[in-house]
Order: structure tokens, then sequence, then C-alpha cells
């Protein structure tokens, strides 16, 4: 496979475009051609926007404004934001070829920094899955080995990332939809405070837990992108009032002494033994450049995948009520019944998966049960909270693995629900609390299954709440101990 | 389960059904690890953050009909058609 | 057959039987705001279908709602004119139900904690109705139902609307009438309702169940739907009451049974609404995209300072301070445009009871008469001191009344000003004294026994008189001249 870009990421592609070294519209068509070869193989978009973006790119050669913090860098965008004229379809029979008619704020942020969206990528329908077995369309492959998932939701979106097809991917994360993919990938995927991402125009899923997040190759790009879409908009009335974090890192004097907190929670005895391997030894890699280790306690974490699981279904039976065929998606008739046309239509457009957490959210909240189920998970949600409140009096950061394991074969957990929602044990806990954390290459390890292989471990870093930029600057430090972040997958196109 | 179906306007087969009850009891057993916290005297968090969001009463204009109304699957004089409904709203 | 009723008691025809009716009502009031609920569309009546509509009232995936603030401080001033208790702390709530007209398949509305609790409205009978609660939501859209299918249209749906809903206070369908009357008043007066019916901008549903005198406990309520007016709000009680009764008494008990019925004004029955499959369910809980609201004593007092007198405190004021009859002040006090008109003119011209005349004989009547367009005195050209004017100058005898009367007519027909009319009328023109007795005379020889009749004790012969007089000055004579004119020739000629 052509390589569009030679392994630079966001910052350093926009720089060679900047300093005239690469073309906007020869960088754009390359990225495309990659793409579209490697469809067969990775599967990691739904549409291909090529007419679009090639006019794009030559719209954006020929403007004489100041160029943007992202000029000329090809994106992808995931198939649940918004992006006005374009197929949002969630990867979803039922939303299939509805075009959204007007653009998420994420994405009009990117647009106005001057990147270039190539296309939308595959996702687990309306974002509910782990492994991105749950499209429509089809799932998407991990370019470490391609008979295993790459994690999910926003399964194409890291995919596309980190296969080098695009140096940045927006993604969605709920419960860990950008952060498992990321390390199961091996590329950074960063959830950021709640709040501090716009929700407009992301199709809502668990809408106290969504956040729209990156995928990008370099702690660097983290800072970059976040710069580009954070910040407040009073179109989402859960952004906070706080402007965007700052597009650069400091340096790593700044974090020496940094206390890294590790919960012994999230390394339990069923812990992959490569994963924690490689954990431990990104650990050991931060303690050498100054952060002091220091264990911590989340007491309620065996309780955040039942707390998850309940407060996010409850919310996607009400947020995907609206899919019934009236005024947008497909429709099936019924026998003529107003109340039969809905039942029909959301039976033939969503998945097995889909109708699984709608059932489990109705029921959560039906009456009669809504006390012991929804009720319960809120005040579990508090509890979580407070885990997390004490334990970052004891330190400034929290690191654990992203995921149990490394990428697991396709089809090995699509029949067995309860094994595929413990995929999220680890990143569940962060996305309750509404904290910013990033899953960062961490190195390789064996999958258990397979000692001959070598698959990508990602390490979570947790921050306190609105500590989006400690965050990212840890990444950072992490990242300048290894090289991990620059191994592409052979089934790439670097 | 046939009731909370109907809730959610999921119109299920037999067959279905006869598939997903038994994996949402599994589910729904595996949640019941919920029923053993204490949470006496704990408040529920339904959202995490803000306060007091509002906006001024201006009028920011609307969308061009046509342009959400094309998305409907059905349409007729600029309204969405539905099959003939009974009852009413709230 | 018709029933006998002794104060609340009905009599049933068939057995004599005494029944109770114990009356609820719900109504919803729209606020008067500019734009909608969560999003910036214009609140609008009567425009095209679906021009008012946006991503966010039409329940697009991914759009998000943003509360209006307007509707925070109308909503409180509602309450503080009802005379309820403001809650400090409150939330929106979502209302799961499907229905074509309600875009995301969830209302938007209060739960278990409305903003408001308590207050109530006092009828002219004393009892004191008492509100259970008031709360915020946004009203559903429209649906036409055609041959061709049912027809929606959302340029109503997220309008804000306050729900209010009344104890089981009201024991007889005048009570409810009165009530409803009272209710509207208030929302006019506090500026917070136009509560025009014809718009849909008061809805009301009752609920009502019957029981026989003495009998402890309520019996099965019935809700009735669809009731466009007061009038049918009455009606469909006189209606209702006498159906239950009947069914107690050929079925006895279990006979009612817990539904919705509709007012069928037509053919002035109620009707069983067909039954909605499945037990309603609504699984109410906090709508997580918005943030919870704090009601400060700072919003609260600013509305209070806001609030108006109010219709009640009005009318006695008319009546003690100002002197006018009840029925005056009732007049007067029929809506807050007219009762301000009324003040207004008042206090300029110093003269309250002739202002009262003048408002409620030339004003009001030609207003409903449709002489004017204009759908309150607060949008006629002819000011309140333009009355205030003509009263001053017809008290000055500057004007005689029937000029003064004519003179106001023209002036609403127009839209001119007062001193143009009265020139372009000719009223500034002075008949002297000569040419008057000349046109007296020639009526008098016109009407030779008129002076026989006069002289043997019979004033009001003149009356024949004065009409040919004033018709020969061109209607510009003070008939009152005339009359001492004529008088005097009858005597100096004796
Ligand atoms: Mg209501
Ligand atoms: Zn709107």
């Amino acid at each position: 496979m052509n390589a569009p870009f030679e392994g630079l990421d966001a910052t350093g592609l926009r720089d060679a475009i900047c300093a005239g070294q690469r073309g906007v519209r020869e960088t754009t068509a390359a990225c495309l051609d990659a793409i579209e070869a490697s469809q067969d193989t990775l599967g990691a978009f739904l549409t291909i926007e090529r007419e679009s973006a090639l006019a794009r790119a030559e719209e954006l050669e020929r403007s004489d404004a100041e160029p943007g913090p992202l000029h000329g860098v090809p994106v992808a965008i995931k198939a649940n934001l918004c992006w006005e004229g374009h197929e949002t379809n969630c990867a979803s029979r039922l939303l299939e070829g509805w075009r959204a008619p007007y653009s998420a704020t994420s994405v009009e942020r990117l647009l106005a920094a001057g990147a270039v969206p190539v296309g939308v990528t595959n996702m687990d329908e309306f974002a509910m899955g782990s492994s991105g077995e749950n499209s429509a369309f089809g799932p998407a492959r991990n370019p470490w080995d391609t008979t295993r998932i790459p994690g999910g939701s926003s399964s194409g979106s890291a995919v596309a990332v980190a296969a080098r097809l695009v140096p940045l991917a927006l993604g969605s994360d709920t419960g860990g939809s950008v952060r498992q993919p990321a390390a199961l990938c091996g590329v950074y995927g960063y959830k950021p405070t709640y709040g501090r991402v716009s929700r407009y125009g992301l199709v809502a899923f668990g809408s106290s837990l969504d956040q729209v997040s990156p995928f990008v190759t370099s702690a660097r790009d983290l800072a970059l992108c976040m710069s580009v879409i954070g910040g407040h908009d009073p179109r989402d009335s859960t952004s906070l009032e706080l402007d965007a974090p700052s597009a650069a890192l400091r340096g790593e004097v700044a974090l020496t002494g940094l206390k890294v907190g590790v919960p012994k929670e999230h390394f339990p005895p069923e812990l992959d033994k490569g994963t924690r391997a490689a954990c431990e030894a990104a650990l050991a890699r931060l303690e050498e450049r100054g952060c002091e280790l220091v264990e911590v306690s989340l007491p309620h974490a065996s309780y955040a995948i039942p707390t998850y699981y309940v407060v996010a279904t409850a919310e996607a039976s009400s947020n995907l009520a609206r899919f019934d065929g009236v005024a947008y998606g497909q429709r099936v008739d019924g026998d003529g019944s107003l109340n039969s046309m809905f039942a029909a239509t959301r039976a033939a457009g969503f998945g097995d998966e889909v109708k699984r957490r709608i059932l489990i959210g109705t029921y959560a909240l039906s009456a009669g049960y809504q006390d012991e189920w929804y009720g319960r998970a809120t005040r579990a949600r508090t509890l979580l909270r407070r885990d997390y409140e004490a334990a970052f009096e004891r330190c400034d950061v929290i690191a654990a693995p992203t995921s149990p394991t490394v990428a697991f074969p396709l089809g090995e957990r699509t029949e067995d629900p309860v094994s595929m929602y413990l995929a999220d044990i680890l990143t569940v806990s962060a996305s309750l609390a509404g904290l910013p954390a990033v899953s960062a290459p961490a190195g390789f390890a064996a999958p258990a299954d397979d000692p001959t292989k070598s698959l990508p471990v990602g390490l979570q870093l947790t921050g306190p709440h609105a500590c989006d930029e400690r965050v990212i600057e840890v990444a950072g430090l992490l990242e300048s101990t290894s090289d991990d972040h620059l191994k592409t997958p052979s089934g790439g196109a670097a | 389960m046939r009731e909370t179906a109907d809730l959610a306007r999921l119109d299920l087969s037999d067959e279905e059904c006869a598939r997903l009850e038994p994996e949402l009891d599994s589910i729904l057993e595996h949640f019941k690890a919920l029923s053993e916290l204490d949470l006496e005297g704990v408040e529920g968090t339904a959202s995490v953050g803000l306060q007091d969001v509002t906006r001024p009463d201006v009028p920011q204009g609307s969308m061009d009909p046509e342009t959400l109304l094309a998305r409907a699957p059905r349409e007729r004089d600029s309204h969405y058609q539905v099959p003939r409904a009974v009852g009413g709203s709230e | 057959m018709s029933w006998e009723r002794d104060g609340h008691v009905w009599i049933s025809p068939q057995t004599g039987a005494r029944w109770v009716p114990t009356i609820g009502l719900e109504v919803h009031a729209q606020l008067s705001t500019k734009t909608k609920l969560f999003c910036g569309c214009e609140v609008s009546f009567g425009a095209p279908p679906n021009t008012h509509t946006c991503p966010v009232c039409t329940g697009q995936p991914g759009a998000l709602p943003v509360l209006n603030e307007a509707v925070l401080e109308l909503a409180v001033r509602a309450a503080l004119a009802l005379g309820a208790d403001v809650a400090r702390e409150t939330h929106f709530d979502r209302k799961n139900y499907f229905y074509c007209d309600l875009p995301k398949n969830f209302q938007t509305s209060q739960y278990d904690h409305p903003f408001c609790s308590g207050g109530g409205i006092e009828l002219s009978s004393g009892v004191f109705v008492r509100l259970n609660r008031i709360h915020m939501e946004e009203d559903a859209g429209k649906t036409m139902h055609t041959e061709a299918g049912s027809l929606v249209d959302l340029n109503r749906a997220g309008v804000p609307l306050i729900e209010s809903v009344t104890e089981a206070d009201l024991s007889s369908p005048e009570d409810a009438y009165e009530y409803l009357t009272r209710f509207r008043e208030i929302l006019q007066f506090a500026g917070v309702s136009t509560a025009d019916m014809e718009k849909g901008e008061l809805r009301c549903d009752v609920n009502v169940s019957v029981r026989p005198e003495g009998e402890e406990g309520l019996r099965t309520k019935v809700e009735v739907k669809n009731l466009n007016s007061f009038r049918h709000v009455q009606s469909s009680l006189e209606h209702e009451i006498p159906r239950q009764v009947a069914a107690y008494e050929a079925e006895g008990a279990g006979a009612v049974v817990q539904e919705t019925r509709l007012w069928d004004p037509d053919r002035e029955e109620t009707r069983t609404m067909r039954v909605k499959e499945g037990e309603s369910d609504y699984r109410y809980f906090p709508c997580p995209d918005l943030p919870e609201l704090h009601l400060t004593e700072e919003l609260i007092e600013s509305q209070r300072a806001l609030l108006p007198e109010l219709p009640k405190e009005r009318r006695a004021r008319y009546q003690s301070e100002l002197g006018l009859s009840e029925y005056d002040a009732g007049v007067l006090t029929g809506s807050r445009a007219t009762a301000d008109y009324f003040e207004e003119a008042a206090e300029r011209s110093g003269d309250p009871k002739a202002t009262a005349n003048w408002v409620s004989n030339e004003l009001l009547r030609a207003l409903g008469a449709g002489e004017v367009k204009a759908a309150s005195l607060a949008e006629l050209s002819f000011r309140p001191s333009d009355l205030s004017l003509v009263i001053q100058k017809a008290a000055s005898g500057e004007l005689h009344s029937k000029g003064a009367r004519e003179l106001v007519r023209e002036c609403l027909r127009t839209g001119e000003g007062v001193e143009e009319t009265i020139q372009s009328l000719g009223l500034d023109e002075v008949i002297d004294d000569s040419q008057l007795e000349a046109w007296c005379e020639e009526a008098l020889e016109a009407n030779p026994r008129v002076r026989d009749e006069v002289l043997a004790g019979n004033a009001k012969a003149l009356g024949a008189c004065i009409g040919p007089v004033m018709k020969a000055s061109g209607g510009k004579a003070d008939p009152k001249r005339i009359t001492e004119v004529l008088k005097g020739l009858i005597e100096g000629s004796s």
C-alpha cells in the first residue's frame, strides 16, 4: 500500500503543507487512494467522500486566508457525527441514506481549522458495541491482524488512524468507545472531560456520558485537536464554560514529581498477562522520568459495568425513540396503523444489540422497576465519582490498562453479550465520573489464544475533572519514553 | 418481555423473543450486583456538571422547510405524512 | 329528560336520588415568548406548515435543547400571580411515549420536581380551588387526520407551556367555567400568556366523578378532552355528570370505567376515545441534556416586581375608590388591555364614571361589533389621551354629547386625530342663536300641535321639533340648546 503522508502526524503534515513541501490536493488524493485500496481488507469507511474532499482541497489551496491549525489535514468522521449533506447513518439500516441537514459543532470546528474530511467511518450501530461487529454494513478489521476486531464502537476511526489512512479521526466515547479501540489498534484515543467538547450534532446514545473524542498518532496531536474541537458551545447545555485546552504541551520538567496513581482494582488477577506486563513496563518508564507511583483504590470499580450499562441503556432507550420512520430514515409500513408503522420500522431498522439495549433501558426505566434499576444505578454512579475524588487527593493522574485483553478474534464474543460488555470494564468508570482519560500506546503483547502474535496494548491515563491538559501532557511524557507510538501495522498504509 | 418491547415499539418475532429473552435475563442477572450496594443516603447522579444554562429569547431563524421535509419517508402538502393515527398527544 | 339541581346536587329524574359531582381541571397555557422552549424558532400562529422548525424542534438526530430564559421568567411570574410556591431547585424530565407529532417520542416536561406547587383561585362562591402543581413543558406538533393518513405540522412542537393541575375542588359546571375565566384573566393580567383558546394557547382537560350525596370517598374519575372553549367545558360537564349517574343507576357500581372521553360539541355528548394499547408507562427520568435549575431569590423578586395588580384587586378598587358599579368594574377588567386603557383615560380625564361609560358603551361596543380592526383596546389608534380630551371637551360644553359620540365613532372609523376630526365634521362651527331661532320657528310652524301640548304641560312633545332642527343644522346644533330655544319661543308667544 502507498503511504499517503509518510508517517507524519497531523501537526507534521500541516507543517509540511504550510511550508510548501506538499500540496493539499496531492495529500488528499493520496489519502483517498489509500483508503479505497484498504477498504476490502479493513472496511474502515462507510462512505468515501472523494468529490467533496477534492473540491475542498482545491478551495484550500486557492484560498488566500491564513492557514488554519489543521490546514490541509485529511480527517475521518465517525458515522454518528452530523456532517451536513453527507450520510450520517450511524451504521444502521434505519438511517441508511440519511444525509445530515446540519453539521455537528465538532465537525464545523474541524472544517473551520482547515481540515479536509475524506469520509465517514464504520462503527458499531448507534455506538453500541465494543468490537465493531455490530455495524449493519459489516465489521471493520484490526490492521495488526485482520482476523481480529479493532474494538468499538468507534471501530472505523481507530482503524483509519492506526493504518495511517488519516492522521486524525473523530470518534465518540460513551463507555470506552474511543479509548478501547485506540488501545487495540495502537493509537491515541482521548475522551475529554464531559462537557469539554460540544455534543451538538453527535447522535445521542447515553447523553450524560457521550463525548466526541479524537484518535491521533501523537500526544502533540491530541493537544492540537483538542484546541480545535474543544471549548464552550452555546448549543449544548452541558458544554462547560471553559476555553479549549491549550494547543501546546509543556515540557517534561513540569511533570517531574508527578504522582501517578495505580488503582489495584484495575489490575485484577484475570487481566491478560501480556497486557499487565506491558502496562507495568510503561509505568516503570514513567517512574524513571521522575514520576512517583502511588497505590490508590477505586472501591466500587466492580459495580462500574452494571452501573454504566443501566444508565447508558436507560438514556439510549429514550434517545433512540425518535427513530420511528416519521421525519427521517427508513420506514416500514406495518399493518396500516401508526403504532404498527413505528414497531415495524424499528424492528426492521435496528440490529440485535441495539434492540437488546433498548429493551434493557426501557425495562430499567419502567414503572415498578425504575427504583431498582435506573434509580440504583444513578446512586451507584455517585459512589464511583466519590471514589475518584478520594483517589485524586493522593495522586495527579491515574494509570491503568485500557482494555483487559488485546484484540480478540472476530466472532469470538458475538454470542455472549455479557463477555462483550466486560471489554469495557476498565473504561466505563471514567465515563461515569465524567473525567478526562486517554488511551496511549504502551507496547505490545501476545493474545492468550495465539502466543506467536504481537498486538498493541494501551495504557489509560485518567485525570481530575477539567484537567485535560494534564492528561495530555502525561501522555506526552510517556510517549517520550519509547517509540511504541511510531510502530505501524503491516496491514496499514505506512 | 413482550410488554417491554411494546413500550419500546419493537415488533419482535417469536424467534427473536426466544433468542433475546435468555440473553436479557443473563445480562440482568449480571447487573443484579447493584442490589448489593448500600445506597442509604446516597443522592443520584443523573448528569454531570452544570447548572442554570439558558439562552436569551431571541429568534434565530428556522431552517428551510424543504431541507427537513425532503428527508421524510413520506411528505404531503408540506406535512409529514404517516398512517392514520388514533389518540393524540398528552 | 331534565335534571333538577339543588345547588351542587343533581337529582336523578329516574330515582330522585341525590348525586354530587367532583371536578378537577388540567389547564395547559402557552407562555408569551418570542421563541420556542428549547430552540430559536419563532412561536407562530397560522404560519404555513413546518416553516417554523429546525433540527432541535423536529428532533433531528444529534440536536440538543437549550432553555429559553424567558420561559423561566414567565413561568415564575405565573406561579406568583396564582399564589403558588416557587421551588428553589427544579429540573426537566423526559416523559416517554410514542406519537407522530412528538418528534423525539418523549416530551420534555417536569415530573417529581415541578417548578412550583400550591396556590389557587377563589371563586365568587367563596370556594378556593387549590392548585396541586404547575410545571413547564413543551407542546407537541399538530396532527390533521385525513383520508390520506395523518399529516403532521411541527410548527407548534416545542412551544412553551405551563400545565396547571387543580385539586378536585370544583363541584359544578358553572364552577369550572368561572375557574377558567379567572385563571385566564390572571395569566393575561400577569402578562405571561395571551391565553387565546381559538389559537390553542389555552387548553383544558376535565376530570370528573360522581357519587351519591353523603358517600365517603371518590368514585372512578373520567377524563374529558377536546374542550375547545369554556362553553364546551361547561356543556361537556352538563352531559357527562348525568351520563355517569345514569350509568350507576342502571348498572350499579363499576358502571363507570376509568377512561378518556372526547367531547363532541356537535352531538353534545362525550364518547370513549379509542382505548390506547397498553398501560401508560411514561418512564420519566431527568433529562440528561438539561442541567438542573436553581430559581434564585433574585429571579423570583424580579418577577414579583413585574406582577401588576390582578383583576380581582382591580375590580375591588374600581368599586371602592372610583365609585363604579360592580357590573362596570367587571366589564372594565375583562382584559388587561381594557383595564389598562380605562385606567389611563380615567386618570387623564379625572372623571372615572364618564370614562367607564365611554369605554364600555363606545369603545368595547365598536370592538365587539367589528367596527374597528383591533383585537383589543391596546391596538386602537384612538389612545386614552384622545378619549380624555373628548371627555374634557364634552364637560366644558365645547362639544355636546351627541357630537362627542359622533366624533369618537369617526375617530375610530378613520384613525384620524381628535382635533382634525372635529374640524372635518365641522363640530367647531358655532351656530348663532338667530339662525337657530329661525329653524325652531320653522319647526314649530310645521308642527302646530306641539305648542299646544307643551302649553298643556307635556314638555316631551318638544321632541317632535328637535329632529327637524337638528336636520336643518346638519347635525351641528346642540340638542340641549335647541330645547331651550324652543321652550323660549313657546313661552314667549303665549
Ligand atoms: Mg402535560
Ligand atoms: Zn426549532
